[in-house]
């Protein structure tokens, strides 16, 4: 990697390393050596919380230990991350000897190998997210199953609760990283210009934690799972089943992968825009992720503290968390919301910088107040660290302090209103093109309407007092985080598949699913705000019947729900491997630096020259315009396809000639094959 | 740990008839845990507010703190009211193993309650009997099967 | 296409019919005046009387009222907003025939954005205003305020207190005015000022009073105190609000507000009933640590350092002294003392 920096100095020459051919893929780490190495981990780490704590912490009746159950999934992450090939480069450098520098793998296998090619990580993140959405899905498919009547019972209560905790642990987990992994990783450094992420290995190791970390949290199922929600809100905690110790070493893997991933993206976007990438171009999706990263590195932190705090408790037996031994229950409150808040911003934003992202190219004017737009999102990261009691209203803790939370956050709500300017002011006399993309951006300003009015109600102390705690609120989560960010997401997966893949996915089915999905999100959830205000409280397996009508359309409404998304997946499926259609370069005639160039043709390195800014990416409308970049020289492309392919980025600037463009077939031979 | 419905009917989910008086007797093994809350030792919900105890005693209220043991589980049925405080068999005399048969140690508590209205009641333990859990709330106090049930009057 | 390609050949057709800016903004504000001027009048006379919890106590119909009022300052916003996005997609999209073209280059507005800036914090300052007006004016409407509650309500020599337990699965009462008795029933007089006195013996619950318009979290070891002033006879629902456990679905139960003489006779007849019971009740006290009684199911050892401290200190029944700042009329509760508190109409 050292070398890339020095060629970057060196410039004129352009940069194109050999990528290098392993004699035997599967002799080398892969996916399968890293649960090799999980299973040895976890019989380790087993063995060694039996050894040195056999004697106490036995949780009768089920044989567990805490202590060999915690260390036993702390190892496992740990030989899972050993056995893919993560530590390979600190343990050479520990032991002094300086580890030899490889091009990522090229061919197939590469997907499932720790690579530090950032498009790579960015589509296993993709998978990663996909998946684990389907899996918390299947969850919330069984909570709507056993709502569906009000006293008679699919689920025993304790497996109901397993269940609600799973969804919601999993669900939360996955929406941390459900822009931030995916299109973090792969777009930040297209869109500023940079050849790779600042820490590559860190990259690929977030990637591979974040996947430990929702085998964690599903290896709680066989210990007994956890009845505590994904807010694990102790004593219940310390009490619980050994499931419990699934739920706190998951969300410290995962904090470690979100800490990760957070950091890098700082570091990349600060430090490896190409020249002329002033903080005045950056696209508004790049700010979103700066603004996440932020939240992502300063509050996880905590949310790792109070795990720990609550290992502790349940190990050796401290009270951190126990009031009558000198603890506090208020202290995981505190905690878990002083990282809960931020975290509610960081599955938030990064939906409003995609939105920006699309509007102007579907709108075809220039995103309107852009620089207020970047303030917005810094203002919501930085109040959003300032709120975190106002899920603490009725809870005895500060009563003072409560008109200082209720402003707080009914102050986040202007810079949030910000993306509602920005939103505005773009469709203001615009040509807008109702494309599938567009149509989620349009939604999503819809849903999030309805989630940020109701959350100005959750503000309100009088009012909050009726619907702390109950549906309402559940109701209102779902519409800003559903909402607001999965649809912009499924707005950006149709958007920027193309640049992923080079394929396009079918319009008629795309079209099928936005409604679908739209129409029966609305049906599901609406309605569950009127059961909060009619006192329905959440996590509850028994209700008033009077409130069955409203709960029995929720759950087909939410059967419905689910099966939108199989249309999404045949759609991928079928439209990316079984039936593949090639897609137009640019087929949106987007002005932003990653349309300029086809990602999925790029070598792993990016560009043989970094581009030169000339400026911001939003100049529609505007004859007279520079193009987004100087390209001239920047494409390390081989083969012939490339010049074909590439003629769109004429209209922006000179597109590679035959005499600049590298020679193909020798260098980079793996990716000609593509 | 064992429910209180002993060991020869393995579930603690019945299907009663409604409008019906229940006679129930209960064969209760284990030794005596204080109760959290002492309000839990008196029994109410049941015909005369009180149950009979081997044969012979008559039971309204037991005691159970930390110098006073008397209680080892409880039967409560909060949406009727019931709870039965169980009579617990002195720790020196416990039989050594479960499943224990009729021939060791135990107390006997007969009683009877109406079943009325059909529904699905939940019924649970008040004793914190999940030993080395927190409160000894957790485990079997937490899972069903164990110290919780269903009665489901049809 | 994008802008470079060469300039349309009819400049006319798109651009004429979008027009300038002011019919534009003259359209959507008469739109938005009609909307506002349907809706709110709507929700004043017709949804109020529906919004939840009621009118059973003074929390109550504070909550009800704050939630008007927010509904009718959010109304203008959400018309705002809606019917703006429902007029762009109608009037300002890529039209069938139309040669694919650019929209103009508009970048911003500085009067736009400081007139938005400007009425979005209006509207903010002003429901943090009217929120914590109406917090401070209905004693805490109804939230649980922790063990030093710092809106009370004016009067307390005539307050009921009612100690709220929550245990795993189950609330219970106390009622230290009549002895210290302890009950799962929940009977309250109207006309009263009522003060929650909400703790547990072992997890986090919340105690949920919906038509009380009450909701105050179950801390063990700590005394949270939630106000309300009773209006209406009849019956309310509690509820446990906050995850404790397999049961949390069906903590619930109902309570009543009966006439103050009604309720005296109860509470006096249910004294007298349980008075054995009360006997080996721990003394009255603000919290209750039963894990000082030996039930704390062995997780600490007894040997436990803080345990044997805690002992000594507050003896094996739970804390004494410690005593919140409304303190308890100690002659009792008579039902000469309600009936004074109506609580006012708006
Ligand atoms: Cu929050
Ligand atoms: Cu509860």
């Amino acid at each position: 990697m050292a070398a890339t920096t020095m060629e970057l100095g060196a410039g004129a020459t352009g940069y194109r390393p050999t990528a290098t051919r392993l004699a035997h893929p599967w002799l080398s780490l892969n996916v399968i050596t890293a649960f090799l190495g999980a299973a040895a981990g976890y019989g380790i780490g087993h063995w060694i919380g039996n050894y040195i704590a056999s004697n106490y912490a036995v949780v009768q009746n089920t044989g567990q230990n805490n202590v060999a159950v915690v260390l036993a999934l702390f190892f496992g992450v740990l030989g899972f991350v050993a056995g893919i090939g993560g530590l390979n480069y600190p343990i050479l450098k520990i032991f002094g000897r300086q580890p030899e520098e490889r091009a990522p793998v090229q061919d197939w296998t590469k997907y499932f190998r720790f690579s530090t090619d950032h498009k790579v990580v960015g589509k296993q993140y993709l998978v990663g997210v996909i998946g684990m959405f389907f899996i918390g899905g299947l969850f919330a498919m069984a909570i709507r199953t056993e709502l569906t009547n009000p006293n008679t019972h699919f689920f025993a209560p304790d497996i109901y609760l397993q269940i609600v905790s799973e969804h919601g642990t999993i669900m939360m987990m996955m929406a941390t990283s459900l822009v931030v992994g995916p299109l973090g990783n792969f777009l930040v450094p297209l869109m500023i210009g940079s050849r790779r992420m600042a820490f590559p290995r860190l990259e690929a190791i977030s990637f591979w934690i974040f996947l430990c970390g929702l085998m964690v949290i599903l290896t709680a199922l066989p210990l007994g799972g956890f009845d505590t929600g994904w807010t694990g809100y102790a004593p219940l905690q310390t009490e619980a089943a050994p499931g419990m110790d699934a739920y706190l070493v998951g969300f410290g893997t995962i904090g470690t992968g979100m800490i990760l991933n957070g950091f890098n993206q700082i570091v990349t976007i600060v430090n490896y825009r190409a020249p002329g990438m002033r903080w005045s171009r950056l696209p508004i999706f790049v700010w979103s992720m700066l603004a996440t990263s932020f939240l992502l590195t300063l509050a996880t932190p905590v949310l790792f503290v109070a795990g720990w705090f609550g290992v502790l408790d349940r190990t050796a037996q401290t009270a951190f968390y126990v009031n009558t031994h000198g603890g506090s229950s208020y202290l995981w409150e505190n905690l878990f919301w002083f990282f809960g808040h931020p975290e509610v911003y960081i599955m938030a934003i990064p939906g409003f910088g995609l939105v920006g992202e699309m509007l102007p190219v579907f709108t075809r004017k220039p995103l309107f107040a852009y620089r207020v737009g970047a303030a917005g999102m810094f203002g919501v990261a930085l109040l959003s660290f300032f709120v975190w009691q106002h899920h603490l209203f009725v809870s005895g803790i500060n009563p003072d302090m409560r008109p200082v939370f209720m402003l707080t956050t009914e102050l986040i709500s202007i810079p949030t209103g910000f993306i509602y300017l920005i939103g505005m002011g773009t469709l203001w006399r615009a040509r807008i093109r109702f494309t599938v993309p567009m149509m989620f951006c349009l939604a999503m300003y819809f849903n999030f309407l309805i989630g940020g009015i109701t959350g100005v109600y959750n503000s309100d102390v009088p009012v909050d007092v009726t619907i702390h705690g109950s549906f309402f609120v559940m109701a209102h989560f779902h519409y800003t985080i559903m909402g607001g960010l999965l649809f912009a997401f499924f707005g950006a997966v149709y958007y920027y598949t193309p640049l992923f893949t080079g394929k396009m996915l079918n319009n008629t089915l795309a079209k099928i699913h936005f409604w679908w999905m739209f129409i029966a999100f609305n049906f599901t959830f609406f309605p569950l705000f009127i059961v909060g205000f009619l006192g329905m409280p959440r996590r509850v397996f028994e209700y008033a019947p009077r409130l069955q009508v409203l709960n029995d359309w929720a759950s087909a409404s939410a059967y419905l729900l689910g099966m939108s998304f199989l249309v999404f997946a045949v759609n991928f499926v079928w439209s990316v491997w079984v039936d593949p259609r090639p897609a137009p370069a640019n087929p949106w005639q987007s002005l932003g630096l990653e349309w300029q160039l086809p990602a999925y043709k790029m070598p792993w390195y990016n560009f043989e020259r970094l581009p030169i800014i000339l400026s911001d990416p939003y100049h529609y409308g505007e004859r007279e315009a520079l193009p987004v970049a100087h390209l001239q020289g920047v494409l390390a492309l081989a083969g012939a396809g490339a010049g074909g392919g590439l003629a769109p980025v004429g209209a922006v600037g000179p597109g590679p000639g035959p005499e600049t463009a590298p020679p193909g077939g020798q260098a980079d031979g793996e990716d000609q094959r593509r | 740990m064992k429910a209180p419905d002993g060991h020869w009917v393995h579930s603690t989910q019945w299907v009663l008839p409604a409008h019906t008086r229940v006679n129930m007797t209960i064969y209760e093994y284990d030794g005596g845990t204080p109760l959290r809350n002492p309000v839990w030792g008196r029994v109410s919900g049941v015909y005369g507010n009180s149950y009979t105890l081997n044969g012979t005693k008559k039971v309204q209220l037991l005691e159970s703190t930390s110098t006073k043991t008397q209680v080892a589980h409880t039967f409560t049925v909060p949406a009727m009211g019931i709870n039965v405080p169980l009579y617990a068999v002195p720790s020196s005399k416990l039989c050594p193993a479960a499943p224990c048969t009729l021939k060791e140690p135990h107390e006997t508590i007969q009683f009877s309650f109406y079943t009325g209205h059909p529904g699905q009641y939940r019924w649970q333990c008040f004793i914190p009997c999940g030993l080395s859990y927190l409160d000894g709330n957790g485990g079997p106090m937490d899972t069903l099967g164990y110290m919780d049930g269903f009665l489901k009057v049809i | 296409m994008s802008h470079v390609e060469p300039p349309s050949e009819h400049p006319g057709d798109g651009r004429v019919a979008r027009g300038a800016n002011m019919p534009h903004f003259a359209r959507l504000f008469a739109i938005w005046l009609l909307g506002t001027a349907i809706v709110e009048p709507v929700l004043y006379f017709l949804v109020w009387p529906h919004i939840p919890p009621g009118t059973m106590t003074d929390a109550a119909r504070g909550a009800q009222f704050d939630a008007l009022v927010l509904t009718m300052m959010a109304s203008p916003v959400v018309i705002a907003v809606l019917e703006y996005f429902v007029y762009a997609m109608v009037v300002w999209h890529q039209k069938k025939g139309e040669p694919p073209e650019d929209g103009p280059p508009i970048w911003g507005h500085v009067g736009i954005q400081a007139g938005w800036i400007g009425i979005t914090s209006a509207i903010v300052m002003g429901a943090f205003v009217f929120g914590t007006y109406e917090l401070i004016n209905t004693a805490g409407s109804g939230g649980g305020e922790g063990p030093s509650p710092i809106w009370t309500p004016a009067e307390t020599n005539d307050m009921l207190t009612v100690q709220v337990i929550g245990q795993q699965w189950l609330w219970t009462y106390r009622y230290p005015q009549f002895g210290g008795f302890e009950t799962p029933e929940l009977i309250l007089p109207n006309h009263t000022k009522i003060a929650f006195h909400v703790t547990s013996l072992d997890v986090i619950h919340d105690f949920w009073a919906y038509q009380l318009g009450v909701k105050a979290d179950a801390n063990p070891n700590v005394d949270n105190v939630a106000f309300a002033t009773t209006n209406e006879t009849g019956r309310f629902t509690v509820r446990c609000d906050e995850l404790c456990g397999i049961w949390h679905g069906a903590m619930y139960n109902y309570g009543y507000i009966v006439s103050p003489t009604t309720f005296y006779k109860w509470a006096t007849s249910t004294e007298k009933k349980l008075s054995p019971l009360t006997k080996i009740l721990p003394k009255f006290a603000w919290t209750y640590n039963p894990s000082a009684n030996g039930a704390g199911g062995g997780y600490y050892p007894a040997s436990d350092a803080f345990y044997q401290v805690y002992k000594y200190e507050y003896g094996t029944s739970g804390k004494e002294g410690n005593l919140p700042a409304v303190h308890v009329k100690p002659s009792g509760w008579k039902p000469s003392q309600a009936g004074s508190h109506h609580v006012r109409e708006r």
